[in-house]
C-alpha cells in the first residue's frame, strides 16, 4: 500500500526548498499511485441498534484523515434528518415509507439508497433472579414473547413460559416488559416479527391499545395501566432493565448491548425447535434466509424481507437476525457536496471490508459476500465517490471475515450446531447468555446429563470463530510447543465443554462437572489440581461406562433386572 | 518559521534513496533544524494533565493594539484609529466598550488539532436577559487568509444553526446575516437608522453593508440584506451564503465557533478554544500545504461586543424584548472593523495511509483510547501502511473473551485490571474463562475525573469545583428534587417523593456545596443538574465507589440515609437499600429511584409518564460525556409539550432540553483525564469530606498517586483511591497492554511494535501525531523498562525461540534507547528509526518520579512448566481408550467366550 501522494507532497515541501521538493515528487512518481481527493467531514445520525458497530468505524478511520460524526438519535429521526438535509447520511433498521398504522414515512426528496451496513439480532435482555440465584439461561418460545409483549403473560411463573424452562422453577413474578420509547427501527423489526408468526397475539394487541389499522411499528404502543415500561434508545432499555431494582424486567436490544451491561438474554425458539441466542455465527446462519430486494429499479433496492428466516428450520436459526443499513445521498443536494461523497464513499468501503472483522467482539455479525458486492455497487451511486467498480480483485482485499474461497459465508459454515440440551423437551442447559456468564443451576429432571453437548456456541458470540476443541487438543499433544496446561486453556472451555466435541459427547459432560476454570493468576496449583480432577473424572466417565455396561450386563443375564438403572448417561 | 514534527522529518528520511534522496533529506534536516527541539505544547504554565496553561508561544494583546499581522506584530495604521485619544471613525462611539479588553492566547505556534487557553480580562461585564446575554460579550473563531494583513469574513468559519440552542430568541448573532440599513445612513447613537427592508432600528442593520467584496456580500436578487459568503479555501469558486450552504463545509457538530462567551463581572472570562486542521474543516485548511510550498497557517478572529449595534442603537437591558439583545452578525463590516486578530502558526498536517489496509486488531478500555489513536498515527508511518492496527473500545469482559478465543481477531488488549478478573467483581458477570499465557505492558497512566460546565449568569465558572465523597455521593445517587421524575414543579400535585420534600432541588444549592464553591451561583435550574453518566460495568467506575466508601461519613450516610448536622441531605431510600456504602464497591452507577411520574393520559392518548431514566439518561462513553459538558448539551427530558409531535405521530411528547443557553449552563460528568483536557472542561478537586486537602488531577498529583501504585495479583499497578499519598489524586489508572503470547508470530511482532512504540516514543508529551496527548502522564523510566521487556520477550517469541521463562525487567536503559529490530520478514519499519533523539527527561520535564515500590518484572501470568504432569491426560486418555475398546470387546459374543473359557 502507498501513501497517499498528494500527503506526500505536502509533507516533503514543508520546509524544503520547493526545487527539493519538485526533484522528490519526481523520484516518487513512478511509484506513487494517483492521489485522491482529500476527506472532508461527513456528518450522519440514526439508529441506536447499530451504534456501537458504527462508532467502532468512525473511530478507526481516524487514523486515516477521515473524520466521520454520527449522532445515535434512533432510526426514525435518522431517517427525518437525512430527509430534512441536516445530515449527509443516515442510519435506519427500516426503509422509508413503511405503513405504520396511520402514519406514512415519506421517502427524503434527495436522491438516496439503502445500503446494509452490518448484521446483528435484536435480543430480548432480562433480569430475573430465582432466589438469590440471577437466572442466565432463559428460554422463550415466539408465543412467550409475544404474550409478554402484548400484556397476556404477566407473571414469571406462567404455564407458556414453564414449559420452555423445564429446567427453572420461575417465581410468580411480575413481568415488566420494556419497549422502546422513541421511534425506533428496532421496534419495527420487532413488531414485525409478531405480527408474522403470532398474529392473533399483535392483532388482539392492536385492537386493546386502539391502533388500527394493525401494522408492524416504530413506535412501541404502551398498554395502558400495564407493568410495560418506555424508554429511549438501546442505552435507555438496557439501562433499565440493568437496575438491581428490575428484577423481572425484559426489554429488546442489540446483542452489543447486553454484552456491554453484562446481563444474559433469553434463548429464543426457532422452527427447529431449538432455543438460540443471536451469536455471530447463527445471526450470519439465519440470513442465510433473509429475501433481499435485488430489484436494482426498485425504490427498496437492497431492502430485507425476513419472512423466511422466521420459518427457517435450521437448528442454529435465531429468529429476529436482521440486518441494519446506512442511508447513502445519491444526489448533492444540500448537504452533499462531491467531496463528502468521495469520502462517504470510501468510508462505506472501509466499514463493509474491514469494518466487519470487529463486529463479532462487539456483538454484531458481519456481512456476507452478496450484501458487500451489492453495497459496492450501492456506493458508487454517491456523487463524488471512487469507489473501485466491483471485482474481483477487490473482493480478494476486503478482508471481511464472513469470505470464503468457495462464495460460502465463511461464519455460517463454520457455525456449531446448538447443544441438545437447548432442543425444545425436558432438558434445558445451564451455561450463561449474552454478557452474563455463570451458569444457573436446572432441575434434576432438566439436567442435560447424557446428552451430548456442544455448548459451546451459548459461551460467548465468538464463538463460531473458536478453533473448538480439535485445535485446541492437537496444539497441546501434538506440537509439544507449549504446555498442555496451556493447550487446554486455550482449546477447552471447561464451564463449556468446548474441548471435548470432538474427542468425544460425554467428555463434555466430565469437564462440565468442574463448575469454574481457575483465573490465570491463581497459579499452578489449581492448574495442577484441576488437572488431576480432569484426569481422574475422564477415567471415570471412559472407563465406567465398559464396567458398568458390563454390570448390568451380567445383571440381566442373572434375570434380575430387565432395565438399567443408572441414568441414561451410560447406556 | 513552521517546524516539522519529529515523525514527519524521520518519515521523510525513510522514503528518499540514492544519493541525490540522501542530498535532499540533508536540506530537508537543515531547513527543519534539529530533530526532536521541543514542542511547543510545554512551557512553565503548561500542564500535560490539563492541557492548558501558557507555553512558550503564549500572546497577550490589547484590544487597541488588536490587529496583529502574520508575524503577530500590531498593524501601526490599521490599530491608529481605535488607539488614538480622539478617534475619527463613524464606529468610534463602540470602542469605549473594548478599551481596556486584554486577551492572552496559550499558544500561537505548531498549531495542531488541539486545544489552546484563551482568557481575557478588562472586559465590560455581560449582561444577561431573558433568552441569552444581551450584550458585552466575545463571539471567537477561525480564519485562513494568506495576507500579511488578516483574514477577511469570508474566509472564517462562523454561522452554524442550532448552536445557541432551541431556547435562544438571539440566534441571528450566530449567523452572517443582517439588515442592510437604508440607503446612506450613517451610525447614530442618537437617532439609529432603521433597515431597508422596514425593520426597526432595534435589530441592528449595519450601514457598512453591503460593501464591495467579492463575491459580493447579498444573495442575488436581494438587496435588503446583506449575507456573507463563505468561500472555502478548497473550492474558491463556489461561494456558501446561508447556512444550508455553509453547512457542506461545517456545521453545529463540526464547527469550532464561539457565538456567545461570557464576560464576568470582574470584566474576565476564560474558554478553551479547538482549533481545527484541514482535517476537521477542510473549507479553511489550516495545517495544508500551500502553493508557494508552505504550511497554511489561519487567524483567530475575536469580535468583542459591547452595547451598541453598528448603527448605533445601544441596547436596553432592562428590555425582555428585541431592544434587550444584540442581533448583528460579527461577520457584518462594522461589528468585523472592532476584532481582535491574531496568528495562528499550524504544524504540517501529519501523513495518512491509504484506508483499506488489513488490520492488526486491538481492543480495550476506552481510556487509552486518545493515546491510541495518535500511537496509530506514528506506527503507520513506521511501518510504512503495510501494518496499521485498529482500536475498540469494548467492555473489559469483551477484552477477556476475545484474548480467549484462540482465533479470535483481537490479541492485545488494554486494560487496567488483569484480564479475566472483572467476573469476580460484585456486578460482575460471574463465570469465568481459562486463558492464554498473557504479558502485560503499561503503556498509559491517566485518571479517571469529573468535568464541569458552569456559566450562571455572573459568568464562566474556571476554577476547579470542589467536591467531598458525600457530595459526590449525593450527586450520583438521586437525592436532589429535580433529580426526581416525580417531582414536577411545571404541573400541580406532583411535589416528588415525602423523604426528598426538604432536601435541596439540586447540587448547587446543597449548602455543603456552597460552603466549598462560593463562586458558583445558587439558582433555581432549569432542569436536573446530576452528572453525567455510563452505562458500563467497569473497574474505572468501581474506583469512584472506592473513593466515596473510603471516607467513614459518605459510606455511612450511603447506607443509612440519615442526615446530620454537616449533612442535612436525606439519602434515597432505594440507593440505602443498595448498601452501596459497603465494600465491595460496584462497578456501575445505578439509577435506582423506583418513583414514576404519571400525569395520565394526554389529549391525544399518549401516557404522560417519566422515570428516573427518561429524566436521566446513560450517555455511551467517557468521550461522550465530556463532549455533551462542552457543549451543554443536556440529554435530560425536560416538561410535557402538548405541542411536539410524539414518536407515534400524536401530539404531545416530552421535550428534550437539549443545549442549555449560555448564563444557564450547569452540566458535569464522568469523564477521564484525556477526554476532560481534550474538551478544555474544568475539573473536578477531590477533597476530604471536611472539603480540605483538595486535589484536581495534574502532573504533581497524578505522579504523587502513581507512586503509591501497588502491584496486584498480576503484578499491574493499582492506585487505592482511599490512599494515593499526599497531594495524590484519587482516581489514577494505568494502562496495560496484555498480549496472548499464544499468537502467530506475525501478531507478536505487531503487537510488539505497537508496545515499542506506545511504551517509548510514544511517551512523548505534545499535541503532534504520535505524541502523548494531555491528560496522559509520560511513563516512569521502570514503567518503560517493564514495557520494554515484554516487547522483547514477544520478540523473542516471535522469532520461535521457545523461552518459557519471563525475562526479568533489566536494569538498564529504557526503551528510548534500546533500538529495537524487526524481524526479516516483517513488513514493518524499524522503530528505532521512529524514535526520534528526544531523551525521556525531555518528555518528562518537570517530573521526578520514584521507580514503581516494587521492581516489576514483566508479568506473565500463566506459562509455568507443567513437567511431567503434561503426560497424565495423555495417559489416562490411552488408557481409557484401551478399557472403552474392552467395553465393547466385551460384549463381542466370542470374546465373551473366549473369557468364559479362561475363567473356567
Amino acid at each position: 500500500m502507498k501513501w497517499r501522494s498528494g500527503m506526500r507532497l505536502r509533507r516533503l515541501a514543508a520546509g524544503v526548498a520547493v526545487a527539493a521538493a519538485t526533484v522528490a515528487a519526481s523520484v516518487f512518481a513512478a511509484v506513487q499511485p494517483a492521489s485522491a481527493a482529500n476527506y472532508v467531514p461527513i456528518s450522519g445520525a440514526g439508529s441506536t441498534w447499530s451504534y456501537n458497530a458504527i462508532n467502532d468505524w468512525t473511530q478507526n478511520v481516524a487514523q486515516f484523515g477521515m473524520k466521520v460524526n454520527y449522532q445515535p438519535v434512533g432510526s426514525t429521526s435518522g431517517r427525518q434528518e437525512f430527509a430534512n438535509g441536516t445530515t449527509d447520511w443516515g442510519a435506519s433498521e427500516i426503509p422509508y415509507g413503511i405503513h405504520d398504522g396511520n402514519n406514512f414515512d415519506p421517502a427524503p426528496t434527495r436522491g438516496y439508497a439503502y445500503m446494509p451496513d452490518t448484521a446483528g439480532g435484536t435480543t430480548f435482555m432480562y433480569n430475573l433472579k430465582i432466589g438469590n440465584t440471577r437466572v442466565t439461561n432463559l428460554r422463550l418460545s415466539g408465543k412467550a414473547i409475544a404474550g409478554i409483549f402484548t400484556g397476556v403473560i404477566t407473571r414469571w411463573n406462567d404455564p407458556i413460559i414453564a414449559a420452555d424452562n423445564p429446567g427453572l422453577t420461575l417465581p410468580a413474578l411480575q413481568i415488566v416488559p420494556v419497549v422502546r420509547s422513541d421511534g425506533s427501527g428496532a421496534t419495527a423489526e420487532f413488531t414485525e416479527w409478531i405480527l408474522a408468526t403470532q398474529p392473533s397475539y399483535w392483532n388482539a394487541y392492536c385492537a386493546r391499545v386502539g391502533r388500527s389499522p394493525c401494522t408492524q411499528t416504530s413506535a412501541y404502543p404502551v398498554l395502558s395501566g400495564s407493568a410495560m415500561i418506555g424508554q429511549a434508545g438501546d442505552l435507555g432499555v438496557s439501562g433499565y432493565v440493568s437496575q438491581q431494582q428490575a428484577d423481572g424486567a425484559i426489554g429488546y436490544v442489540e446483542f452489543s448491548y447486553a454484552l456491554e451491561t453484562g446481563f444474559p438474554v433469553a434463548k429464543v425458539l426457532n422452527a427447529a425447535g431449538y432455543y438460540t441466542q443471536p451469536t455471530a455465527g447463527h445471526v450470519a446462519v439465519s440470513l442465510l434466509k433473509a429475501q433481499i430486494n435485488m430489484d436494482k429499479s426498485s425504490a427498496l433496492y437492497l431492502t430485507q424481507d425476513l419472512s423466511q428466516v422466521y420459518t427457517d428450520r435450521d437448528p442454529r436459526t435465531y429468529e429476529l437476525s436482521s440486518y441494519s443499513y446506512m442511508i447513502l445521498p445519491t444526489s448533492t443536494t444540500a448537504p452533499m457536496t462531491t467531496t463528502k461523497g468521495f469520502t462517504l464513499g470510501a468510508f462505506g468501503a472501509y466499514l463493509l471490508c474491514q469494518g466487519q472483522v470487529p463486529l463479532d467482539a462487539l456483538g454484531y455479525s458481519s456481512l456476507p459476500i452478496n450484501l458487500v458486492e451489492a453495497g459496492f455497487q450501492q456506493l458508487q451511486k454517491i456523487p463524488g465517490n471512487q469507489v473501485p467498480s466491483q471485482t474481483t480483485a477487490q473482493i480478494q482485499q476486503c478482508h471481511n471475515p464472513t469470505f470464503s474461497t468457495n462464495g460460502t459465508n465463511t461464519l455460517a459454515t463454520n457455525d456449531p450446531m446448538p447443544p441438545t440440551c437447548d432442543k425444545q423437551g425436558t432438558t434445558q442447559c445451564t451455561t450463561g447468555t449474552g454478557g452474563a456468564k455463570t451458569p444457573t443451576p436446572v432441575n434434576p429432571s432438566a439436567s442435560a446429563s447424557g446428552t451430548s453437548s456442544t455448548a459451546g456456541t451459548s459461551a460467548s458470540p465468538g464463538a463460531s470463530t473458536s478453533a473448538g476443541a480439535g485445535t485446541g487438543a492437537g496444539t497441546g499433544t501434538g506440537t509439544g510447543t507449549g504446555s498442555l496446561g496451556n493447550a487446554i486453556a486455550q482449546g477447552c472451555s471447561p464451564d463449556s465443554g468446548n474441548c471435548s466435541t470432538t474427542a468425544s459427547g460425554q467428555g463434555a459432560q466430565t469437564v462440565n462437572a468442574v463448575p469454574t476454570a481457575a483465573p490465570a493468576s491463581l497459579g499452578q496449583a489449581l492448574q495442577y489440581a484441576l488437572m488431576a480432577l480432569a484426569a481422574v473424572l475422564v477415567v471415570g466417565l471412559i472407563v465406567a461406562p465398559p464396567l458398568v455396561a458390563q454390570a448390568s450386563r451380567r445383571r440381566r443375564q442373572r434375570g434380575a433386572s430387565g432395565l438399567p438403572r443408572g441414568p441414561g448417561a451410560f447406556q | 518559521m513552521t517546524r516539522r514534527t519529529n515523525t514527519d522529518t524521520v518519515v521523510s528520511r525513510i522514503r528518499w534513496s540514492g544519493a541525490l534522496a540522501a542530498a535532499a533529506a540533508l536540506t530537508a534536516l537543515v531547513a527543519m533544524g534539529p530533530p526532536g527541539e521541543a514542542r511547543a505544547a510545554t512551557g512553565t504554565g503548561y500542564d500535560q494533565i490539563t492541557g492548558k496553561g501558557t507555553t512558550n508561544s503564549a500572546l497577550t494583546v490589547n484590544w487597541a493594539q488588536g490587529l496583529l499581522d502574520n508575524t503577530n506584530k500590531p498593524i501601526a495604521a490599521a490599530n491608529a484609529d481605535r488607539s488614538s485619544a480622539t478617534p475619527t471613525s463613524p464606529l468610534s462611539f463602540m470602542y469605549p466598550d473594548f478599551k481596556n479588553l486584554q486577551v492572552t492566547v496559550s499558544q500561537t505556534q505548531d498549531i495542531t488539532h488541539q486545544g489552546i487557553t484563551i482568557i481575557w480580562k478588562g472586559g465590560i461585564p455581560t449582561v444577561d436577559n431573558s433568552g441569552g446575554p444581551g450584550a458585552n460579550y466575545l463571539q471567537l473563531m477561525e480564519c485562513y487568509g494568506d495576507a500579511s494583513t488578516g483574514p477577511s469574513p469570508q474566509g472564517c468559519e462562523y454561522g452554524s444553526a442550532g448552536l445557541l440552542g432551541p431556547k435562544a430568541s438571539n440566534s441571528s448573532i450566530g449567523t452572517r446575516e443582517g439588515d442592510i440599513c437604508v440607503a446612506g445612513a450613517q451610525p447614530s447613537t442618537t437617532n439609529p437608522p432603521g433597515s431597508l427592508n422596514g425593520d426597526g432600528p432595534v435589530l441592528g442593520c449595519d450601514p457598512g453593508e453591503p460593501g464591495n467584496a467579492n463575491p459580493p456580500d447579498v444573495v442575488q436578487g436581494d438587496n435588503q440584506d446583506y449575507s456573507i459568503p463563505f468561500v472555502p479555501v478548497n473550492d474558491p469558486t463556489h461561494p456558501a451564503y446561508g447556512n444550508i450552504q455553509t453547512a457542506q463545509y461545517f456545521d453545529e457538530f463540526t464547527s469550532n465557533e464561539v457565538q456567545e462567551s461570557v464576560t464576568s463581572a470582574d470584566g474576565t472570562g476564560q474558554l478553551q478554544f479547538e482549533t481545527l486542521t484541514s482535517i476537521e474543516a477542510p473549507g479553511l485548511g489550516c495545517g495544508d500545504l500551500e502553493s508557494n510550498g508552505q504550511t497554511r497557517n489561519c487567524w483567530l478572529v475575536i469580535v468583542p461586543r459591547g452595547q451598541y449595534e453598528p448603527n448605533g442603537y445601544k441596547i436596553d437591558p432592562s428590555s425582555i424584548s428585541a431592544g434587550g439583545l444584540l442581533w448583528s452578525s460579527p461577520l457584518s463590516a462594522s461589528n468585523w472593523a472592532m476584532r481582535i486578530q491574531i496568528h495562528l502558526a499550524y504544524a504540517p498536517i501529519g501523513s495518512f495511509c491509504p484506508i483499506g489496509t488489513q488490520e492488526i486488531q486491538t481492543i480495550g478500555t476506552q481510556i487509552v483510547a486518545r493515546a491510541v489513536q495518535s500511537w496509530q498515527l506514528a506506527l503507520n508511518k513506521a511501518a510504512k501502511c503495510n501494518t496499521v492496527y485498529g482500536y475498540s473500545a469494548v467492555p473489559e469482559a469483551t477484552s477477556t473473551q476475545q484474548l480467549a478465543l484462540p482465533g479470535s481477531p483481537a490479541g492485545l488488549a488494554f486494560t487496567t485490571i488483569p484480564i479475566g478478573s472483572e467476573v469476580a467483581r460484585p456486578g460482575g458477570s460471574g463465570g469465568s474463562i481459562p486463558l492464554p499465557p498473557i504479558l502485560y505492558a503499561p503503556v498509559a497512566v491517566s485518571a479517571v475525573g469529573f468535568g464541569f460546565n458552569i456559566n450562571e449568569g455572573t459568568g464562566f465558572i474556571s476554577t476547579p469545583v470542589k467536591l467531598t465523597p458525600e457530595l459526590l455521593a449525593k450527586g450520583i445517587t438521586q437525592v436532589y428534587l429535580t433529580d426526581l421524575p416525580d417531582y414536577y414543579p411545571n404541573g400541580t400535585g406532583f411535589p416528588g417523593p415525602s423523604w426528598a420534600q426538604s432536601n435541596p432541588v439540586n447540587v448547587t444549592k446543597d449548602p455543603q456545596f456552597q460552603n466549598l464553591n462560593p463562586a458558583v451561583p445558587a439558582l433555581a435550574p432549569l432542569s436536573s443538574e446530576a452528572p453525567l453518566l455510563t452505562e458500563d460495568h467497569s473497574a474505572l467506575n468501581q474506583q469512584v465507589w472506592q473513593w466515596i466508601q473510603a471516607d467513614p461519613a459518605a459510606s455511612a450516610w450511603l447506607n443509612s440515609g440519615t442526615n446530620s448536622a454537616a449533612n442535612s441531605v436525606t439519602a434515597d431510600p432505594d440507593y440505602t437499600g443498595l448498601k452501596l456504602g459497603t465494600p465491595p464497591a460496584i462497578d456501575s452507577f445505578p439509577r435506582a429511584y423506583s418513583g414514576v411520574l404519571d400525569l395520565g393520559q394526554s389529549a391525544s392518548g399518549e401516557e404522560e409518564t417519566r422515570l428516573s431514566l427518561d429524566l436521566l439518561p446513560y450517555v455511551n462513553s467517557y468521550d461522550q460525556a465530556a463532549s455533551s459538558v462542552l457543549t451543554a448539551n443536556n440529554p435530560t427530558t425536560g416538561a410535557w409539550d402538548d405541542q411536539i409531535l410524539s414518536p407515534s405521530g400524536k401530539t404531545g411528547w416530552w421535550d428534550k432540553n437539549g443545549a442549555e443557553p449560555l448564563g444557564h449552563i450547569f452540566i458535569w460528568g464522568i469523564s477521564d483525564t484525556a477526554d476532560l483536557a481534550a474538551y478544555g472542561l474544568v475539573d473536578a478537586q477531590m477533597c476530604d469530606n471536611s472539603g480540605a486537602n483538595c486535589v484536581v488531577p495534574s502532573v504533581a498529583s497524578i505522579t504523587t498517586a502513581l507512586n503509591s501504585a501497588k502491584p496486584d495479583s498480576a503484578g499491574l499497578l493499582q492506585v487505592n483511591p482511599a490512599s494515593p499519598g499526599a497531594g495524590g489524586y484519587p482516581l489514577v489508572q494505568v494502562t496495560y497492554a496484555a498480549v496472548d503470547t499464544a499468537r502467530s508470530a506475525a501478531d507478536l511482532t505487531a503487537y510488539a511494535n505497537l508496545i515499542a512504540y506506545a511504551g517509548g516514543t510514544g511517551q512523548t508529551a505534545g499535541v503532534a501525531p504520535g505524541d502523548l496527548p494531555p491528560g496522559y502522564l509520560p511513563l516512569t523510566a521502570s514503567l518503560k523498562a517493564q514495557a520494554a521487556s515484554v516487547v522483547a520477550t514477544l520478540r523473542a517469541d516471535a522469532k520461535g525461540s521457545t523461552s518459557p521463562s519471563p525475562s526479568p525487567a533489566p536494569s538498564s536503559a529504557p526503551t528510548g534507547s534500546t533500538a529495537p529490530t524487526t524481524t526479516g520478514g516483517s513488513a514493518s519499519a524499524s522503530s528505532g528509526q521512529l524514535t526520534p533523539t528526544v531523551s525521556s527527561s525531555t518528555a518528562t520535564t518537570g517530573l521526578s518520579i520514584l521507580p514503581a515500590p516494587a521492581q516489576l518484572t514483566s508479568s506473565r501470568t500463566a506459562r509455568q512448566p507443567l513437567g511431567g504432569i503434561r503426560w497424565a491426560l495423555l495417559v489416562v486418555v490411552m488408557a481409557g481408550a484401551a478399557c472403552a475398546a474392552g467395553g465393547t470387546a466385551l460384549r463381542s459374543a466370542s470374546v465373551a467366550r473366549w473369557l468364559r473359557r479362561l475363567r473356567t
